[in-house]
């Protein structure tokens, strides 16, 4: 770029404030559309209802409230949930778009309209998070310190990033909406059954005992209960690793899906 | 020249189909241009180089000397694409606002819906709009960022006429504040409401340009044509405003200006001739004679 002069800059545009219209925007738009509000609200509550509240009130074999297990699985499980089908969706249908192809010729920069995606959807989610957690506890009779209240909320926003950069992928490969639900829920469902967010690991096969490792959602789930007081057996780190590397991976992926939706439509 | 929108020896392929050959064009600052051609000559490839939507495969396009990609010439330029549509769930108002905040010196909302005649629909959701209501909004678009060059890719395509003579004021009245504006269109009447001159591009190619006077004498005349056995080409010169004949096997095609001018003079003349008939200059026919009249 040369430094040939600029004749009218009146003010300069702070991408952050862009940032926060646009977030707000597309909360806005996803907060009026009751197809995609009601089921992400709901799923995580009928999940507590049907599975996890009939066992709430027991109480495991090493002394701790089984409904704090499950509510600390479940808090992961609803953050994926929202932001895998939210952010896949909302990319997948929307990449086919006018609104897509106008904003391109827009001063709008890619960041900012990723960033916007991503931070309406965590918005989102977490209000669905914080519903669930105020029936479960209620409910369930679960009760924490607040500060293991908000270590719980940060830790399922560090679980869900690889399923952040998923939702990224899966809505550049998936052409619309209707392709994109369908790969999400044979993606989602075997996965965070085999996580052990629905069912305890220790319940389930040797096999899927042994797989679990290598799943992001084990390593969020892990995360989370540590956070409601569920011991782990490895260190806390480990897990963090796994999910940055998952996170990575997830990249990977979403921007080369990117890029060649790219090369197929403004090349 | 303050050069504000140039194609340099520009060409796009999609596959097989050439979209764009060897374009070269430039709209200086200020003026007001419209890219005229039939269905699928190219018009809105050459307008997404502009935009740098597309990249060219050879040459390159800038935006007041920029690569059109940058957002430094991106904060200059406003567009209405063909099929913009907006979030469905947002109000006029707040897509008006949204969009305004990516620009450095936006006009004031209020400002651009009255410019696109939306004052009363501002709090109505998109998805309520009619079409041509969705187009206004569009227009708002295009111009709420106050942009020095507007680009408007077939913006009427969809509107009755009435609704395409309300949008022609619109666009005056913008360009009144000197503004640059490049358009397409597939309606020689549009490109004249509009237009200070007419770039005619048909299969990919520059096949003509000037002010719409000339085009119009060019492309907007009727094609007469009737059968004679006994009639020569020759037997027809010194017949005013013909601008072009021609003779296969016993049928004649004259193209004119003036076609009761012309028949008058043939029918003075006591020429014999049969299967008489005179047909609007639609663009399709006229641009395919503008493309073999070059060849």
């Amino acid at each position: 770029m040369t430094t040939a002069t600029l004749n009218d800059s009146p003010r300069a545009v702070s991408p952050l404030s862009i940032l926060f219209s646009q977030t707000r925007a597309e909360l806005t738009a996803v907060l009026r559309s009751p197809g995609a509000v009601i089921p992400t609200l709901l799923f995580p509550i009928m999940f507590w209802l049907f599975f996890g509240l009939p066992n709430a009130k027991e109480t495991s074999s090493s002394g701790f409230n089984v409904g704090t297990y499950i509510l600390g699985s479940f808090a992961m499980y609803s953050m994926i949930q929202t932001v895998l089908f939210n952010l896949a969706i909302n990319i997948s249908s929307e990449r086919a778009t006018g609104w897509y192809r106008y904003q391109r010729t827009t001063p709008l920069r890619v960041w900012v309209m990723f960033g916007a995606k991503l931070l309406s959807t965590l918005s989102l989610a977490l209000l669905a998070l914080v519903i669930l957690l105020v029936v479960g506890s209620v409910t369930g009779g679960v009760n924490l310190p607040a500060l293991s209240w908000l270590s719980l909320v940060a830790r399922v926003l560090l679980g869900v990033l690889p399923f952040a950069a998923l939702a990224v992928f899966i809505g550049y490969v998936a052409r619309g909406p209707n392709v994109a639900s369908p790969i999400i829920n044979l993606i989602f469902f075997p996965m965070a059954f085999a996580s052990g967010l629905f069912i305890p690991l220790s319940g389930l096969p040797k096999i899927v005992q042994d797989i679990a490792p290598f799943l992001p959602a084990y390593h969020g789930g892990m995360l989370a209960r540590v956070a409601v007081g569920v011991p782990s057996a490895s260190s806390e780190w480990v897990h963090v690793a796994c999910l940055l590397g998952f996170t990575a991976l997830f990249l990977i992926l979403a921007v080369r899906a990117y890029k060649r939706d790219e090369g197929a439509n403004y090349r | 020249m303050n050069t504000a929108v140039e194609l340099v020896d520009a060409s796009k392929t999609f596959g097989a189909v050439q979209a764009v050959k060897n374009v070269s064009l430039e709209v200086a600052a200020g003026e007001i241009v419209a890219i005229l051609g039939p269905n699928g000559a190219g018009k809105t490839t050459a307008i997404s180089l502009m935009l740098g939507l597309r990249s060219p495969d050879k040459g390159s396009a800038r935006v007041f000397g920029r690569d059109p990609r940058t957002p430094q010439a991106r904060d200059r330029i406003g567009v209405m694409l063909q099929d913009s549509d907006v979030p469905a769930t947002l109000r006029v108002r707040e897509v008006i606002d949204l969009v305004a905040r990516y620009y450095p010196s936006p006009l004031p909302v209020k400002r651009a819906l009255e410019m696109a005649g939306l004052e009363d629909k501002a709090d109505s959701m998109a998805s309520s709009l009619s079409g041509g209501q969705k187009k206004r909004l569009c227009f708002a678009l295009s111009v709420v960022g106050n942009p020095d060059v507007l680009f408007l890719d077939e913006p009427t395509a969809a509107l009755d006429v009435e609704a395409r003579r309300g949008f022609w004021e619109q666009v005056s009245a913008f360009s009144k504040s000197g503004k640059t504006i490049v358009l397409t269109t597939h309606y020689l009447e549009e490109a004249d409401a509009l237009a200070q001159r007419i770039i005619v591009i048909n299969r990919g190619e520059i096949v003509a340009q000037g002010s719409p006077a000339q085009i119009k004498a060019r492309v907007g005349g009727k094609l007469v044509r009737f059968k004679s056995h006994t009639l020569t080409l020759a037997m027809l010169e010194g017949i005013p405003g013909i601008v072009r004949k021609s003779l296969v096997s016993d049928t004649f095609e004259l193209f004119t200006l003036e076609p009761e001018r012309v028949l008058r003079a043939i029918f003075e003349r006591d020429l014999e001739l049969s299967d008489l008939e005179v047909r609007g200059g639609g663009l399709e026919e006229a641009f395919v004679e503008l493309t073999t009249s070059r060849a």
